[in-house]
C-alpha cells in the first residue's frame, strides 16, 4: 500500500520555472531581457516518460538545461523527491543532483574527441570521488549493448549510433532516477533512431527510470512518452496524456504543429500551414503569444493572456477559444 | 514522356591509400520532364555523392564514370570546367542541407542573388534586381525589398532556405536538386518549404530530392529510388514502392519510422550498420543484414528486375512474390 502511494508521488516537480537572459548596462540596469522560459509547471512521475515538444527557440532546451543544473533559475522551484534542488550553492543539493543526468543532442559534440571511451565513462566517478574498477565500465557498456572491447576506442572510431550509446552509458553511470534526453535522436538516421529508442525503452523498464524527452520530432515523442507538454515561446500551451493530445489537440498551435508532421500515405490528413516564423523571445507579442500566427485570433487574444484551462481527460490548454 | 536526365551505370570511386571507396557503384535512373524523383537511404549510402557526380561538383581525385550521363542531350561527362560553370546554376541548380553555411555572411542577399543572375543571363544589374525580387515573391517571402537589403544573419533559417530556393530558381534551371532541404528546419517551417517545393515543381522541368525522411518523399515526389551502400536497391512510382515495398531494405526503412498510429512502444529496425564501400560484402550488399538472405544472396549480385510496370528491384527473391 505504502509503495503504491510512493508511485503516485511525482519524482520531479517543476513550479513556475522562469529563465530570463538579461543584458545589463555597466551600472547593472537591465537593458533588455530575453524570456526564454516564462512560468512553466509540470510533474514527472516515477517510471514515466514526459515529453516536451516545440519549435526552435521555444525554450525546451533551456528547460532541459535548468533541470539538469547547467543553467541557474531566474525564478520558480524544482523539487526532486521532495527536496528543493533549485539552489545550487547548497551542498546537500549536489548529492541529489547526481540522480538527474542528461543525454545531449549531438553525440559527436558531447564526447571529448581526445578521451577514450573508458576515460569518458570513468569521468563521472572521478568527479564524484567514487573509486570503481574496470568491471563497472564493462557493465555500463553491456547495458547499452556494446562489447567491452569498445572502451579502448576514441569517439572518431565509433558510428553515430554507437556514440549516442556511449552518451547514454555515461548518463547511467551515477545510477540516476531521472534522465533528461535533449533531442537524443535528431542527429541520427531513421534506422539508428529506432535502435536507440528501443534501447532507451528497455533501460527504462530495467531500472525504473523517468525520462524527460525534449524533441521536435512528434512521432518520436508519441512512441516514447506517456504525457507531453507543447511549448511555444517559453510557455506551455497544452499539456496532457500523449494519446489524448495526439487524438484531439485543443490548442490551435498544437493542431497546426501536429498536422505538419510529414507522414506516410496511410495516415494523411489535412495540413494547417502557419504563416511566418516564431517571433523572437526578446520581442514577445502581447496577450496570447501565438496570436500573430493564429488563424482563430480575435481582439481578446491581442490583449489578454489566456490561462491554462482544463479540457478534460487530464489535458489542459491555454487558449481563449479552447471550448470551440 | 521525354527524358530530361539519363543516368546509366554511374560510378564514382575515390582512390585512397587504403583502397578504393566505391561511393557510387553502378547506379542507373532517369528523370522525365516535369517529374520529381526522391532518393532515400541511410547515411553513407551514396545519395549525395550521386547527385554531386551528376553535377560533376566533386574533388579532382574522384573518378566519375558512366555509360551515359546526359541532361537534355548534353553529355555532362565531356564538359570542361569552364563549360561546367555555365551549367551550374543555369541548367542544374542545387539547394543544400544547411542553408546558412552555403550563403556568404559578408554580402547582402541582393548582391548574392544578382551576381548569379548577371553571370548567367548577361543582363544589367537593375534588371537582375527585378528578377531577384520576383523570385523572392515567388517563394512567398514577405517584404522582399527589405530582405534584398539584409545580410544573412538578420534572417531566420527558414527564410534563408527560401532565399536559396529563390536563388536556384532565378535562372530557370532545367533540373533542381535539393539535398536534404528541410533537415535543418523546424516542423512548421519544414511544412512551408515542402509546400513551396511542391508548388515550384511546375517552374522547373525536373526535381531530385534527397532525404532520409520517406514521408517527405511521399508528399512531393512522383518516383522514388532507394539506395544502399552505393547501389540502387529499388526504384519506381512513389505509391507503388511505399505501399508494396519489394526489397527487404525498403521494408526495413519503412518499419523503422515511428508512426503516429502506432500503439506499441517498440520500433522495428534493421540490425547492424551500413557496410564499408571499400570492401563491400560479396553478392547482394544487403545480405549480411537481410532477414531473408539465402545462400545465393551471398554469392551472386542480384540484377535489377522489373517486377511490375516501371517498378524495379534488385533482389534475388523479388521475382518469386517477394520476401515476406
Amino acid at each position: 500500500m505504502q509503495e503504491k502511494e510512493m508511485q503516485t508521488k511525482p519524482v520531479l516537480q517543476v513550479k513556475g520555472l522562469k529563465k530570463y537572459f538579461e543584458k545589463k548596462s555597466m551600472r547593472g540596469r537591465v537593458i533588455s531581457s530575453l524570456k526564454a522560459v516564462d512560468d512553466i509547471s509540470f510533474d514527472v512521475y516515477p517510471g514515466e516518460s514526459f515529453g516536451i515538444v516545440g519549435e526552435s527557440g521555444c525554450g525546451k532546451s533551456t528547460t532541459a538545461m535548468m533541470l539538469s543544473g547547467l543553467y541557474s533559475l531566474t525564478d520558480g522551484t524544482i523539487t526532486f523527491n521532495g527536496v528543493d534542488i533549485s539552489d545550487f550553492s547548497n551542498k546537500a543539493v549536489k548529492e541529489e543532483r547526481k540522480k538527474i543526468q542528461m543525454v545531449f543532442q549531438d553525440p559527436a559534440a558531447s564526447l571529448n574527441p581526445r578521451m577514450k571511451v573508458r576515460a569518458t565513462l570513468m569521468e563521472p566517478f572521478v568527479i564524484q570521488g567514487i573509486k570503481v574498477d574496470e568491471s563497472k565500465i564493462d557493465e555500463l557498456l553491456e547495458i547499452v549493448g556494446l562489447s567491452a572491447a569498445y572502451k579502448d576506442r576514441y569517439p572518431h572510431e565509433l558510428s553515430g549510433g554507437q556514440k549516442q550509446r556511449i552518451g547514454v552509458a555515461r548518463a547511467l553511470a551515477m545510477d540516476p532516477q531521472v534522465i533528461i534526453l535533449d533531442e537524443p535522436t535528431s542527429a541520427l538516421d531513421v534506422n539508428v533512431q529506432a535502435q536507440i529508442i528501443n534501447l532507451l525503452e528497455q533501460i527504462k523498464e530495467q531500472k525504473n527510470l523517468s525520462y524527460v524527452l525534449i524533441s521536435h520530432d512528434l512521432s518520436v515523442v508519441k512512441t516514447v512518452c506517456r504525457r507531453v507538454a507543447v511549448m511555444y515561446l517559453g510557455k506551455i500551451v497544452e499539456q496532457g496524456p500523449v494519446d489524448e493530445i495526439f487524438a484531439a489537440p485543443k490548442h490551435p498551435y498544437t493542431k497546426a504543429l501536429f498536422s505538419n508532421i510529414p507522414v506516410l500515405d496511410d495516415e494523411k490528413r489535412e495540413k494547417i500551414i502557419l504563416e511566418g516564423d516564431v517571433p523572437s523571445p526578446s520581442k514577445i507579442p502581447s496577450g496570447c503569444r501565438f496570436h500573430p500566427r493564429c488563424w482563430k485570433a480575435q481582439e481578446i487574444c491581442k490583449n489578454e493572456q489566456p490561462q491554462m484551462r482544463d479540457t478534460g481527460n487530464g489535458c489542459c490548454a491555454a487558449c481563449h477559444f479552447v471550448e470551440e | 514522356m521525354e527524358q530530361l536526365l539519363q543516368v546509366e551505370n554511374l560510378k564514382t570511386y575515390f582512390k585512397l591509400i587504403d583502397g578504393t571507396v566505391k561511393a557510387v557503384d553502378g547506379v542507373s535512373f532517369s528523370v522525365n520532364h516535369g517529374e520529381a524523383l526522391g532518393i532515400a537511404g541511410e547515411t553513407g549510402s551514396g545519395k549525395s555523392v550521386t547527385v554531386k557526380s551528376i553535377m560533376r561538383n566533386m574533388p579532382s581525385y574522384a573518378e566519375i564514370t558512366a555509360d551515359k550521363l546526359t541532361l537534355e542531350g548534353i553529355d555532362l561527362l565531356k564538359l570542361s570546367n569552364k563549360e561546367l560553370q555555365d551549367i551550374w546554376g543555369k541548367k542544374i541548380a542545387m539547394i543544400f542541407q544547411n542553408p546558412t553555411s552555403f550563403i556568404n555572411p559578408l554580402f547582402t542577399i541582393e548582391k548574392q542573388m544578382t551576381d548569379v543572375i548577371c553571370f548567367h543571363e548577361k543582363i544589367k544589374k537593375a534588371e537582375a534586381v527585378k528578377i531577384a525580387r520576383n523570385m523572392l515573391v515567388l517563394v512567398g517571402m514577405p517584404d522582399p525589398d527589405a530582405v534584398l537589403k539584409s545580410y544573412p544573419f538578420q534572417l531566420s533559417g527558414g527564410m534563408i532556405q527560401r532565399i536559396m530556393i529563390a536563388l536556384s530558381l532565378s535562372c530557370n534551371p532545367s533540373l533542381l536538386i535539393a539535398d536534404e532541404p528541410t533537415t535543418a528546419l523546424d516542423v512548421t517551417i519544414q511544412a512551408q518549404i515542402i509546400k513551396l517545393l511542391g508548388d515550384i515543381k511546375t517552374h522547373t522541368s525536373g526535381l531530385i530530392l534527397i532525404t532520409h525522411n520517406l514521408a517527405i518523399i511521399t508528399e512531393i515526389c512522383d518516383k522514388v529510388a532507394i539506395m544502399y551502400a552505393g547501389k540502387m536497391m529499388e526504384w519506381g512510382g512513389v505509391n507503388q514502392v511505399m505501399k508494396e515495398p519489394a526489397h527487404p531494405y525498403t521494408q526495413g526503412l519503412l518499419a523503422a519510422i515511428p508512426r503516429l498510429s502506432n500503439e506499441s512502444k517498440k520500433l522495428e529496425f534493421i540490425p547492424g550498420n551500413i557496410p564499408s564501400t571499400v570492401d563491400p560484402p560479396k553478392g547482394c550488399r544487403f545480405s549480411p543484414r537481410c532477414p531473408y538472405a539465402k545462400p545465393v544472396c551471398t554469392q551472386e549480385e542480384p540484377p535489377m528486375v522489373e517486377i511490375a510496370p516501371s517498378h524495379f528491384v534488385a533482389c534475388h527473391c523479388a521475382g518469386e512474390g517477394g520476401c515476406r
